[in-house]
């Protein structure tokens, strides 16, 4: 026994990995759902942009990579339906080089859905180098900053941007953001200078870093990780009208994944640590 | 002349900067505004700074058959396909249903994201046998470490949250857990970490410090 | 007498940032007033400046000089409303609103810069006297200490140290950092004899690297031991430099790896790596959220503002030693701050956190 528990905290570590990918793989295969609360943060979020009014401008910094798609893509699409619903004015602007292919194409889909027309209820502006750089520039001037826009036009001509040029401009500011340039930045670049009405998504890795800019009031809101893309979905999707198809929520599906592969290492933690205990004595170890 | 010029144009463009937060003027922030986009094109310069330091690195390797020659093709062949794919392709390489054929979209599509979301997924099972090795409660720290651990990545998800009776106090204990220690800490190293990083920033702009310039 | 002086440090810096916020107090009211109304089209500008939209660098128009004053923007001063996207405000073409003041009223920013003024002060004078050779005490950090060891390790080795300078631009401060830690140590690794493997992940940083480890060699003694070809870039996507550095600790086998400066995601990927190989490896980062998979994994971890301290520590030059003086008294005003307007807001006063207020 005592070697058996030895050779287990030994392990080659292949094991564990092949655990994983059970712990992930079969959840996948054999989907099931568990029912899961909406944390205040995301309340929160939901409920300022639900108050929003037809003909208010929100400006989203989409800015993740194939990586993260995961855990802000369904976030992202989420927010573009609410935002579409609310008949609010959509400008899109990314700081990531990878960010253009992913977010652009879902874009001009679910805009297209709603029948919005571009340049007049939407635009996408593109991607702009220069991070933190780029960021202090969208706050003095988005027009400045992005002179054309994804499609060539003059931004300052296009009918979305009437009445837009600063980042205190807009309604809302959403930061859709994987890592670096993105939530944080922003934060501290431009938010305090400009009071602006900030939300963010981010990965589940930050959240616990931008919890205490929400609990400041810098961040209206917070949707951390998959579990957050999932409560946001919940709202937002809560009233789908019976006769349109529902869209598919990957967030949703993918809660039972992460409660399973968190449940994995929280049992091989939990194992770990007892074969620790009851070999503590051992000199083998 | 060589240190003193970057020596006085960081000061300068230094004090412009940090200025700026502080000077709502309009015509002080249109010359900030200007700096900015200055620096944004330079910032975009850098790419090709980069492509130039890629070749520079790898083609002598390359010429002379050194160690990896073979993966050094691959790189620079890479690199050389999507920039002429790119700019083959031009502003419609985004466009739907270009990654249909051999495109930009299709070797963002079918190579670059597959290839990215692969790094990336390393890190799941990265953390299970991280987390398998280093979370042992050798100490009382350690333990506190890893109860705090398990218990907010229990109740993070559905399996938790639903659990009959103590479901309920798992989340709010989780949420104490996130919303007091948690931001106490990062409060404080994002406080400790800012600090540093002025003193660091009034160090390269006042000329302190010349380090990054090469040699002292 | 050691006291006094703090005691004198601490109230310079606290008295300069109390002092004047009275008199911004009295103008602020005003100032929102006249601010106002203020309401000129000045953003629109229709011509053309560079800028790239996509990821194509160098586009279509190419004048760099827009004279539009599109960044007229304010909002400190008194915005009446606290949300953004005031578009009612202007008909037209954007909003910049130009503001006509040349400070901000705001009370927050006045202690902001006094803050950073003291900080400035504060480096002056311990810097000075550093240079007249007053000693001053900077805690071990035993992760430093494992630094040399480590280098040691991989002399005994002979095998390479590997020095990852994070995965941020040279702006960033912790690359900065990282740079100042990277001359002392290429110093100690000539000193030792051994190798070192430098991979980068940004071009720029690959050539200041190169400069850096070239002096530390030079002061070393040994300049021809420096080989360029050690000083790697790699590739600027994060995962592709991730994944050139593992392939440099699998098959160059370091014997110690150190991590300094800015990371994110790849931290994990690096530092088990790292585990497999065996190599004894230090990393440290002001990234917090990096920070729990650097400890779970590396041997030692330098938290935080730690970082910017290793540079100061390892080399003892008077001006990293004094600017690590003056940040230790600031972050001493900024707790006592803390406490301070703790006590004072939960007693009912509010009139020492509108000191911080940026916004009213």
């Amino acid at each position: 026994m005592l070697d058996l528990l030895i050779r287990f905290q030994n392990m080659d570590r292949r094991w564990v990995f092949l655990g994983m990918a059970l712990a992930i793989v079969v959840p996948m295969l054999v989907p099931f759902s568990m029912p899961f609360k909406v944390d205040k943060r995301v309340q929160d979020l939901y409920d300022k942009v639900e108050a929003l009014e037809a003909g208010d401008a929100v400006y989203i910094s989409a800015d993740f990579d194939p990586g993260s798609r995961p855990e802000l893509e369904p976030f992202y699409r989420a927010h573009l339906h609410h935002l579409f619903r609310q008949d609010v004015r959509i400008v899109m602007g990314t700081l990531w080089a990878t960010a253009p292919p992913l977010v652009k194409p879902i874009f001009e889909e679910i805009a297209s859905e709603y029948g919005k027309e571009y340049g007049k209820d939407w635009a996408f502006l593109g991607y702009i180098d220069g991070r933190e750089l780029a960021i202090k520039s969208i706050g003095q001037s988005v027009r400045k900053t992005f002179p054309l826009d994804d499609r060539k036009n003059k931004t300052s001509e296009l009918e979305v941007m009437k009445g837009l040029d600063a980042a205190s401009d807009f309604d809302i500011l959403t930061s859709i953001s994987a890592g670096f340039p993105g939530t944080q930045a922003f934060v501290l670049q431009i938010q305090g200078q400009y009071n602006l009405q900030m939300a963010s998504a981010c990965t589940a890795v930050s959240a616990p870093d931008y919890i205490p800019y929400y609990q400041s009031g810098q961040l209206f809101g917070l949707s951390g990780g998959m579990p957050g893309s999932a409560q946001y979905e919940k709202l937002v999707f809560a009233d789908w009208p019976a006769d349109k198809p529902l869209p598919r929520l990957p967030a949703t599906a993918g809660m039972n994944v992460l409660s399973i592969g968190h449940m994995y290492i929280i049992l091989l933690i939990f194992l770990g640590n007892l074969a620790f205990f009851l070999t503590r004595g051992s000199k083998e170890v | 002349m060589k240190r003193t010029l970057p020596l006085i144009i960081t000061f300068v463009i230094g004090i412009i900067m940090v200025g700026e937060f502080f000077i709502p003027h309009w015509r002080y922030r249109a010359l900030t505004g200007e700096l900015l986009e200055w620096g944004i094109i330079l910032s975009a310069g850098a790419f090709i700074l980069g492509l130039i330091n890629l070749i520079q690195v790898h083609v002598p390797t390359v010429v002379k058959r050194g160690e990896d020659w073979g993966y050094k093709v691959v790189l620079l062949g890479s690199l050389a396909v999507t920039l002429v794919v790119g700019f083959r392709d031009g502003t419609a390489r985004l466009d739907p249903g270009m990654e249909v054929t051999f495109s930009y979209k299709w070797i963002f599509d079918f190579l670059y994201i597959p290839l990215s979301a692969t790094m990336f997924a390393l890190l799941a099972f990265y953390i299970a046998s991280a987390g398998f090795r280093a979370f042992r409660a050798r100490n009382a720290e350690a333990t506190l470490l890893l109860l705090a651990a398990a218990l907010v990545m229990f109740a993070s998800v559905p399996l938790g949250e639903g659990m009959p009776i103590i479901g309920e106090y798992l989340v709010v204990f989780k949420d104490w857990i996130l919303d007091v220690p948690n931001n106490a800490a990062r409060r404080a190293i994002f406080i400790g970490a800012a600090l540093g990083a002025i003193s660091t920033g009034l160090r390269v702009i006042l000329g302190l410090e010349r380090s990054h310039l090469g040699g002292d | 007498m050691n006291a006094l002086r703090t005691l004198l440090a601490l109230l310079l810096a606290f008295g300069l940032s109390l002092g004047p916020t009275s008199v911004a107090f009295a103008q602020a009211p005003a100032q929102q007033t006249s601010a106002a109304g203020n309401d000129d089209d000045s953003a629109g500008d229709d011509d053309d400046s560079a800028g790239d939209d996509d990821d194509s660098a160098g586009d279509d128009d190419d004048s760099a000089g827009d004279d539009d004053d599109s960044a007229g923007d304010d909002d400190s001063a008194g915005d009446d409303d606290d949300s953004a996207g005031d578009d009612q405000t202007e008909a037209d073409s954007g909003t910049a609103v130009k503001s006509e003041e040349w400070f901000s009223p705001s009370p927050g920013y006045l202690t902001l810069l006094l803050l950073i003024l003291a900080t400035g002060g504060l480096m002056l004078y311990f810097t000075k006297q550093a240079q007249q050779g007053k000693e001053m005490f900077i805690r071990r950090m035993p992760g430093i200490d494992a630094i040399e060891d480590g280098i040691g390790r991989a002399t005994e080795m002979g095998k390479p140290v590997l020095y990852v300078p994070g995965i941020d631009d040279l702006q960033d401060i912790q690359t900065i950092a990282s740079m100042l830690i990277l001359g002392q140590v290429s110093k100690t690794i000539a000193e030792y004899q051994a190798e070192l493997i430098v991979s980068c992940c940004v071009p720029i940083v690959r050539e200041v690297a190169d400069e850096v480890v070239r002096a530390g060699f030079y002061q070393a003694g040994y300049p021809d031991a420096f080989r360029p070809e050690e000083i790697r870039f790699i590739a600027s996507d994060q995962f592709a430099f991730c994944a050139g550095t593992n392939g440099i600790m699998l098959r160059e086998q370091p014997a110690t790896n150190i991590y300094l400066g800015r990371f994110f995601a790849e931290s994990l990927i690096l530092a088990e790596t790292g585990y497999l190989n065996r190599s004894i490896q230090i990393a440290g980062t002001a990234e917090a959220t990096q920070l729990p998979f650097f400890v779970a994994a590396c041997d030692y971890t330098l938290i935080g503002e730690e970082l910017f301290a290793v540079s100061a520590y390892l080399s003892r030059d008077p001006r990293l030693v004094s600017s690590l003086k003056a940040s230790d008294y600031i972050k001493v005003v900024v707790v006592a701050s803390l406490l301070i307007g703790t006590v004072l807001t939960s007693c009912g006063f509010d009139f020492f956190i509108n000191l911080f207020e940026l916004t009213k």
